[in-house]
């Protein structure tokens, strides 16, 4: 059949090889687009699980700095406040422990009855409804905390904590998904 | 007038069919960006609260041992007594309370601030301190 090239349009088959390539340039596009989201997620919930680590510290450096003495058994950390600066501040013990239930690490202030302020402090946000994509919440928990007196004479206490990313896909390596942080605390108050 | 089949060009129909299938495209990739760019604006919005509530706390702490506060010390009650307040930040409302226990007997104080908002995309997000007052030996 002979084709007058000047009155012609384009062929399915030229359609279709467009189509291909064209949809090829986009499906590569999303790709990256997507790609780059999940970073943006996976790098935000490291900085996020860094943070209110950090945050977490500070609550325990300021309580390990008062004690006047410490108990460290099996993932938990307990220490004596003594009364200070006379009636204003109670005396007693404040013990932190990892909850394996929920994940999450809490601080049990018992100068006031054994559990009148067991607080979680980790994950500081006790609610957030955040979905990437309608997917999932955007959690981590509280995998592991060890302590252990960093120095011979018991005046300094190294704390590790474990957190990870429950957002994270499972075969993941620990790098993407585990934060492993430590600090070191000296106790001031020692007596 | 007589047309050749392979002269002839896209039918109207078959216009409209493509137009649609590329809007529909169209509109789910722009949702799809409009989320991703969702979630980085909520991020920030979780981060400038988490911020909020650390000053806040450090705030309540220092006016607590600064002794510029009502004296509720005996009592247990409200020892600052400040009104739970909406606020805003970077562009949304947030309600903001502080949460005081004072114990009676121990006087040991215990201070939670709390910041909820809504974002625009209808979820709810809460950030939620607490801070056992603790002073240090001088």
């Amino acid at each position: 059949m002979k084709r007058n090239r000047q009155n012609s349009g384009a062929t399915l088959v030229e359609v279709m090889v467009t189509l291909i390539i064209a949809s090829s340039f986009f499906v590569a596009l999303l790709k990256i687009y997507t790609y780059g989201i999940e970073q943006y997620g996976t790098i935000s919930m490291k900085y996020k699980m860094y943070e209110e680590t950090s945050w977490a510290f500070e609550q325990m450096e300021e309580i390990i700095w008062v004690a006047s003495s410490a108990n460290i058994t099996s993932s938990r950390l307990e220490l004596n406040i003594p009364e200070i600066g006379g009636d204003a501040y109670g005396s007693g013990w404040i013990e932190f422990y990892v909850n394996g239930r929920d994940h999450t690490l809490r601080m049990n202030d018992r100068r006031n009855g054994f559990n009148n302020f067991n607080q979680q402090i980790l994950p500081v946000t006790s609610r957030q409804r955040i979905r990437r994509f309608g997917a999932r919440e955007l959690v981590y928990g509280v995998i592991d905390a060890q302590y252990e007196f960093a120095d011979d004479y018991g005046y300094s206490i190294k704390i590790d904590l474990t957190v990870e990313d429950l957002t994270a896909e499972d075969d993941e390596d620990d790098e993407v998904k585990l934060l492993k942080i430590s600090t070191v605390a000296f106790m001031e108050n020692r007596i | 007038m007589n047309r050749l089949n392979y002269n002839r060009g896209f039918t109207l129909v078959e216009l409209m069919v493509s137009l649609i299938i590329v809007s529909i495209s169209i509109i789910a990739l722009y949702y799809m960006f409009l989320q991703g760019q969702t979630l980085m604006i909520e991020q920030n919005h979780r981060r400038a609260a988490f911020e909020k509530a650390k000053q806040k706390l450090i705030e309540q702490e220092v006016r607590y041992y600064s002794n510029d506060y009502e004296t509720g010390v005996d009592t247990g009650e409200d020892f600052l007594a400040e009104p739970d307040e909406e606020i805003e930040f970077q562009g949304v409302s947030a309600s903001y309370s502080v949460t005081k226990i004072l114990d009676p007997d121990n006087d040991v104080p215990f201070v939670t601030v709390t910041y909820t908002w809504t974002e625009s995309s209808g979820r709810d997000y809460e950030v939620t301190l607490a801070k056992s007052f603790i002073k240090r030996a001088s």
